[in-house]
């Protein structure tokens, strides 16, 4: 049985998720993770959900129980393309979270690629344990087209 | 939260609310936003437990750092 009240059980999930994404670039459903944590299919959907209403700035797809978001990852695909050791195949949640993906992949390169959303030429940064190694253009800038602090409420992430 | 190829790129934007000035951050300071203790310990299986709970104090002690601690950024204590 996982009791979602329980963090220690909802960590083991957690590290679950995350693990499977970084393996593979693509998130488990909920019926994979029951297998994979010796709980039932509904244990592990519930879990899903418990970790984002913890305030995990995540979420899963608009009306289903499909993992959408996992930062600093996104299982739907974003304009923020992460390779790493010249193999693609994740993206970020967002422009930001990007520059955390290297933290999921201690001493490996990590690049990072996306149009800029104003001219749509490519911008790529690369990045090893969260050295910036290159920025290509280097005048690459980040903004937050809404207050920030916003997003230390949960009831202000998208779909929750 | 998106990167642009240059200030100039960002104010362009179709979409660039022009009260979103103070949240155009240089590269350096995001890395620096971005790579707070909680980040380097994801998979290590206590997450949730030990280091959810320091993401938002940290942040408000990286933004202190980076000269950013200003309402724009900075979440309500």
């Amino acid at each position: 049985m996982l009791d979602t009240a329980d963090v220690r059980a909802l960590d083991k999930v957690f590290r679950a998720i995350l693990s499977r994404m970084v393996q593979t670039g693509q998130a488990p459903h909920h019926a994979e993770l029951a297998t994979a944590r010796d709980c039932t299919s509904e244990e592990a959907r519930l879990a899903v959900h418990a970790i984002f209403k913890r305030g995990y700035p995540g979420w899963v797809h608009p009306g289903t129980d499909l993992i959408a978001s996992f930062p600093p990852l996104n299982n739907q695909p974003t304009q923020y393309r992460v390779s790493v050791d010249e193999s693609q195949k994740w993206f970020a949640q967002c422009g930001f979270e990007a520059l955390a993906v290297c933290w999921l992949f201690p001493g490996r390169m990590v690049r990072i690629e996306a149009p800029c959303l104003d001219c749509g030429d490519r911008m790529i940064v690369t990045m090893r344990d969260g050295v910036v190694l290159s920025a290509d253009p280097p005048t690459l800038i980040g903004h937050c087209n809404s207050p920030w602090s916003l997003g230390a409420d949960p009831k202000n992430l998208p779909f929750m | 939260m998106n990167l642009f190829r240059s200030e100039e790129h960002i104010r362009r934007w179709a979409l660039f609310d022009p009260a979103s000035e103070p949240g155009i951050i240089a590269l350096s300071d995001l890395a620096v936003l971005f790579s707070t203790e909680s980040r380097r310990h994801l998979l290590d299986g206590d997450y949730l437990e030990r280091w959810a709970g320091k993401r938002w104090p940290e942040r408000r002690e990286a933004l202190q750092r980076i000269g950013k601690a200003i309402p724009y950024w900075m979440p309500a204590a």
